[in-house]
C-alpha cells in the first residue's frame, strides 16, 4: 500500500512539473527562435500581442506559398477598409491552421474573416497523406493542451504515429528535446537568441524581401517533355520543375479530400455564427501550369462549405494572371515582384467580398 | 524488444500483471512463457538452441548427481556441448580467418555466414556453472525441467547477464515471498536509473563514440583521442550498468533477488579495484570456474601471474572473436599482474583522501587506455588512437560537448554519494517525498534527454 502511494505521489508530481514547464509559457518563453516551434511561437506571440481597436482585421494562415506582406496592403488601409495580417508559417498544413486559428482568436471574435490558402478546389490527390504529416506536433506543440490529445492523435492514419502524437501531446519534453539540447549546448547564446532576435522577428518578417530573380528565360516543351533555361537555373530548380509539370498524378484514393473535409470543416465550424467570415483562395499554381488539371469536383470540400453562410471562396481563377515565370523564383514560390501583386490582390478582393469597411 | 522500447515495457507490464494476476502454481509457467516469448521475438529459430542447451545441461546435471561412475564424463559431455556451440557460433569465423590468414589464402576463404544468437554468452555461461556446481557437489541438481528452464531463460537476465549462480535463483525460486514495499520501489526506482543511464546518457555518448573511432584520422590530436575515447568509457559504462540496473529493478519487481554488478567501477583506485566493480558476475564466474581451475594463487607466484593472464586473456576472447578483445584482457591481466608484484598493501586497500582522487583518475586514465583496443575495428586503428592519444602536437578539439561532460560531473557526484551514503536504498527506505522527488527528476531526465530517434542496442548484447 505504501509503495502504492508512494509510486501515485511519483506520477502527480512529475506530471505537476511537466505540466508547470512545458504546458505553460515557461518554457515557450526560450525556444530557439529560428526553430519550428520557435518560429510558431514568436508569430503567435507577435499577433496576439499586436494592438487591435477594431474587428477590421483579415488574419491569413497558409505554408511557404503564401505569399502574403502586410507592408504592401498597410498603405492601402484607408482603401481597403481592412488591416490584413499573417500567421502562415512556412511547411504549416491546414491541421496546424485550425489549431493556429484557435490560439490567436479564442474569443473568435478577433477578425473580420480569415483566409485560407489551397493549391485547388477539387480535393486533388498530392503524393504525400497530410494526415501522417508527424512534424505538425513540432509546429503545433507549444498550443496543443491535454484536450486537444485525442483528436489530434487520432487525426494520424498510421497507428504508430497516432501513438507518437499522443506521446508528444502528453510529455511535450520529447517534441523539445533537440531543443532542450541545444539550449544546454550554450544557454549564453540562447539567452541572446531569446532577447534579440525574438522581438525582432516580427518586424523582420514584416520587411521581409523575397528575392527578385524569376524563371522568366525558362521553357517547358509540354510535348517534349524538354525543360530549357539557363543553367544556373535549371541547375537549381530543373528537377522540380520536371517534376512538377511531367510527373504522373496520383490516383485518387480520397486521402486528401478525406483530410481536407475534416480540418476545413473544423475551422469553419469554429467559427460558424461568430461573426467572422472563412474566405478560401486558389493560389496561383506556379509559372507553369500543366495542362492535365484536376477534374471539376462539385462536391469537394470547399465547393460543399461555401453553400454555408459565412463561408466565401475568391473566383477560383482570379489569380491567374500571376501564372507567369517572371513571377516565380522556383516552380511554386512567387518572387518579389510576384509577392506584391498577390497581396495586394488579395487584399482587394477580399475586402470587395467583405463589403468595403 | 529492447529493455528501452516502448513495447518491452508493454510486454514488462503485461508479465507483471499476469504474474500477480495467477495463483502460485501457475507463476513460474507465465515467467518460462514470457522469457521464451521474449527470447523468440529476437529471432524465433534460436530457440531450438536455447531448449537444447536446457535439456543437455539438466540431464547431464541429473546424471552427474545419480551417478557413481562416468561423473566426469558427463561433465566433459555437458561442458563440450556448451564450448561446442559457443565455439562455433561465436568463434568459428574468427578461428577460420586465422588459418586462412596462416595457410596465405584469402580471410573469408573458410567463413561462414553465422548469426549469432542473443545471449549466448550469457546462458551457456550461467549454464555451465550450474553443471559444475553439481559436478562439485555444491548444488542439488533440479529435478523440474521447467524450473530449470527458466533459470537459464529468466528474461530479466537472458540476454546481458548478470551472470547469476543456480543457488542464487533457485533460493529465490523455492522460497518466493512477495516483495516488500521497500523492494517494490527499490526496483521501480533501478528500472528507471538504468533507463536514464542508458537512453539520457549512453545513447548520447554512443554517436560521439562512433563517430571517432569510425574515423579516428578525421579527428586528429590528443585532445580528440582522449574526448573520443572519454566518450566510449561513458557509453559502455551507462550503457551496461544500464542494462543491468534494470534487469535488477525487474526481477525485483517480480520477487527475485540478482547480484550486484556494477559497483561504481570509474570509482576504482586500482585496476584489481576496478576488476572489484566491473562486470561483478562475470569476474566472479571467472574467478570460480577458470582460475581457480587453473590453481589460482596456491601454487607459488609465478603460476598465480599465469593464472591471472591466461584468466585475464579468456575473458578477453569472452567479449569477442578478435585479437583486439584478446589484447584489452591481455593489457589487464598485466596490469593485474603488475599490481600484485607492486604489493598487496598498496593497491588492494584503500589510499587515504588525499591520495585517493590522483589514484582514481590514473586507474580511469589506464581503464580508459584498455578500452581502445575494445572498441577499435581494428589493431592497427587501436595503435592510431594511441598514439594520438600520446602525441604532443596539435591537441585538436574535444568532441564531447561541455553540457554532457556536466552530465558525467553529476552522475559522478551522484556516484559518491551512493559509495558514501547508499542514497538509492535510503530513499526506497526513506519518506514518500523523497523518492518521489528523485524519480520525478529522473522521468524529466527521460523526457528530455532519452535518445529516441531509433533505439540504440546495448553494447553487450553483442557479446
Amino acid at each position: 500500500m505504501r509503495a502504492a502511494r508512494t509510486l501515485l505521489l511519483c506520477l502527480l508530481g512529475f506530471l505537476a512539473l511537466d505540466a508547470a514547464v512545458f504546458h505553460t509559457r515557461f518554457y515557450r518563453a526560450v525556444l530557439k527562435p529560428d526553430s519550428t516551434a520557435g518560429l510558431v511561437e514568436s508569430i503567435l506571440t507577435a499577433e496576439i500581442t499586436r494592438p487591435v481597436h477594431d474587428r477590421k482585421q483579415v488574419i491569413m494562415v497558409g505554408d511557404s506559398r503564401m505569399g502574403f506582406y502586410p507592408r504592401f496592403t498597410d498603405p492601402l488601409l484607408p482603401e481597403l477598409g481592412y488591416t490584413f495580417r499573417t500567421i502562415g508559417v512556412a511547411g504549416s498544413s491546414p491541421r496546424c491552421w485550425y489549431y493556429l486559428l484557435r490560439e490567436v482568436d479564442p474569443t473568435r471574435r478577433r477578425y473580420s474573416a480569415v483566409l485560407i490558402p489551397l493549391e485547388n478546389y477539387d480535393d486533388a490527390e498530392i503524393s504525400e497523406d497530410y494526415a501522417n504529416r508527424i512534424v505538425d506536433l513540432n509546429y503545433l506543440a507549444g498550443v496543443l493542451s491535454w484536450r486537444d490529445a485525442w483528436e489530434f492523435a487520432s487525426s494520424f492514419r498510421d497507428p504508430q504515429l497516432k501513438l507518437q502524437a499522443l506521446r508528444g501531446l502528453f510529455l511535450k519534453g520529447l517534441v523539445y528535446k533537440r531543443d532542450f539540447e541545444d539550449l544546454l549546448a550554450s544557454p549564453g547564446r540562447r539567452w541572446h537568441e531569446v532577447k534579440d532576435l525574438g522581438p525582432n522577428e516580427a518586424t523582420w518578417r514584416f520587411g521581409f524581401q523575397e528575392t527578385d530573380a524569376s524563371l522568366k528565360d525558362v521553357h517547358i516543351d509540354a510535348k517534349t517533355g524538354a525543360v530549357a533555361g539557363p543553367p544556373e537555373v535549371l541547375a537549381a530548380h530543373g528537377d522540380a520543375l520536371r517534376a512538377r509539370f511531367f510527373n504522373t498524378a496520383p490516383a485518387n484514393r480520397g486521402l486528401e479530400a478525406e483530410y481536407l473535409h475534416y480540418w476545413l470543416t473544423k475551422i469553419c465550424d469554429y467559427y460558424q455564427g461568430s461573426g467572422t467570415q472563412v474566405v478560401f483562395l486558389r493560389l496561383p499554381r506556379g509559372g507553369f501550369v500543366r495542362p492535365d488539371q484536376p477534374p471539376l469536383n462539385s462536391s469537394s470540400s470547399v465547393r460543399v462549405l461555401s453553400r454555408r453562410p459565412g463561408v466565401k471562396l475568391v473566383p477560383e481563377h482570379f489569380f491567374d494572371d500571376l501564372e507567369h515565370p517572371e513571377l516565380f523564383h522556383d516552380e511554386v514560390h512567387l518572387n518579389g515582384p510576384g509577392n506584391e501583386r498577390f497581396s495586394i490582390e488579395v487584399a482587394r478582393e477580399v475586402s470587395v467580398l467583405l463589403g468595403r469597411g | 524488444m529492447l529493455f528501452s522500447t516502448p513495447q518491452f515495457f508493454a510486454f514488462f507490464a503485461v508479465v507483471l500483471a499476469s504474474f500477480y494476476a495467477a495463483t502460485p502454481r501457475w507463476r513460474r509457467p507465465i515467467l518460462l512463457a514470457a522469457s521464451y516469448f521474449f527470447y523468440m521475438s529476437w529471432n524465433p529459430k534460436f530457440i531450438v538452441l536455447l531448449l537444447t542447451l536446457t535439456v543437455l545441461d539438466y540431464t547431464a546435471a541429473l546424471l552427474i548427481a545419480r551417478a557413481t561412475r562416468y561423473r566426469k564424463a558427463f561433465l566433459i559431455a555437458s561442458l563440450a556441448g556448451n564450448l561446442g556451440f559457443l565455439g562455433f557460433f561465436k568463434y568459428y569465423n574468427f578461428l577460420a580467418e586465422n588459418l586462412a590468414t596462416l595457410l596465405r589464402l584469402p580471410p573469408h576463404h573458410f567463413a561462414l555466414s553465422i548469426i549469432l544468437p542473443l545471449g549466448i554468452s550469457f546462458h551457456t555461461f550461467q549454464s555451465m556453472s550450474y553443471v559444475v556446481d553439481v559436478y562439485r557437489r555444491e548444488q542439488e541438481p533440479v529435478r523440474n525441467p521447467l524450473d530449470y528452464a527458466l533459470f537459464i531463460a529468466f528474461f530479466p537476465q537472458l540476454v546481458a547477464g548478470p551472470i547469476v549462480r543456480a543457488r542464487e535463483f533457485f533460493a529465490d525460486l523455492y522460497a518466493w515471498v512477495a516483495p516488500s514495499n521497500e523492494e517494490i520501489l527499490r526496483g521501480g526506482l533501478l528500472l528507471l536509473l538504468g533507463l536514464v543511464k542508458k537512453m539520457a546518457l549512453a545513447d548520447q555518448f554512443s554517436p560521439l563514440a562512433d563517430a571517432y573511432f569510425q574515423n579516428a584520422p578525421s579527428h586528429p590530436g590528443a585532445l580528440a583521442a582522449w574526448s573520443g575515447t572519454f566518450a566510449f568509457a561513458m557509453q559502455i559504462f551507462f550503457d551496461f550498468s544500464g542494462y543491468t540496473d534494470m534487469a535488477i529493478g525487474m526481477a525485483l519487481l517480480l520477487g527475485f533477488h540478482f547480484p550486484v554488478n556494477f559497483r561504481r567501477p570509474y570509482l576504482a583506485y586500482s585496476i584489481t579495484d576496478f576488476w572489484r566493480r566491473w562486470h561483478m558476475t562475470l569476474s566472479r564466474w571467472l574467478r570460480d570456474y577458470v582460475y581457480i581451475t587453473f590453481g589460482g594463487n596456491r601454487e607459488g607466484e609465478l603460476k598465480t601471474y599465469r593464472n591471472l593472464m591466461l584468466t585475464m586473456l579468456l575473458g578477453g576472447l569472452w567479449h569477442g572473436a578478435s585479437w583486439n578483445f584478446v589484447i584489452w584482457g591481455g593489457y589487464h591481466g598485466a596490469l593485474l599482474s603488475l599490481e600484485r608484484i607492486g604489493g598487496k598493501r598498496r593497491f588492494l586497500t584503500q589510499p587515504n583522501r588525499f591520495t585517493y582522487p590522483l589514484r582514481a583518475a590514473l586507474t580511469f586514465g589506464l581503464v580508459c587506455i584498455g578500452w581502445v583496443f575494445f572498441r577499435a575495428a581494428t589493431f592497427a586503428d587501436a595503435v592510431y588512437v594511441l598514439g594520438q592519444m600520446f602525441s604532443w602536437g596539435y591537441a585538436g578539439a574535444s568532441i564531447v560537448p561541455l553540457w554532457l561532460i556536466c552530465f558525467v560531473g553529476i552522475s559522478l557526484v551522484l556516484a559518491i554519494a551512493e559509495e558514501r551514503g547508499a542514497w538509492i536504498d535510503r530513499a526506497s527506505r526513506g519518506p514518500a517525498w523523497a523518492y518521489a522527488a528523485a524519480v520525478v527528476v529522473l522521468l524529466f531526465s527521460v523526457e528530455l534527454l532519452a535518445v529516441t530517434d531509433k533505439p540504440i542496442p546495448f553494447v553487450y548484447f553483442q557479446f
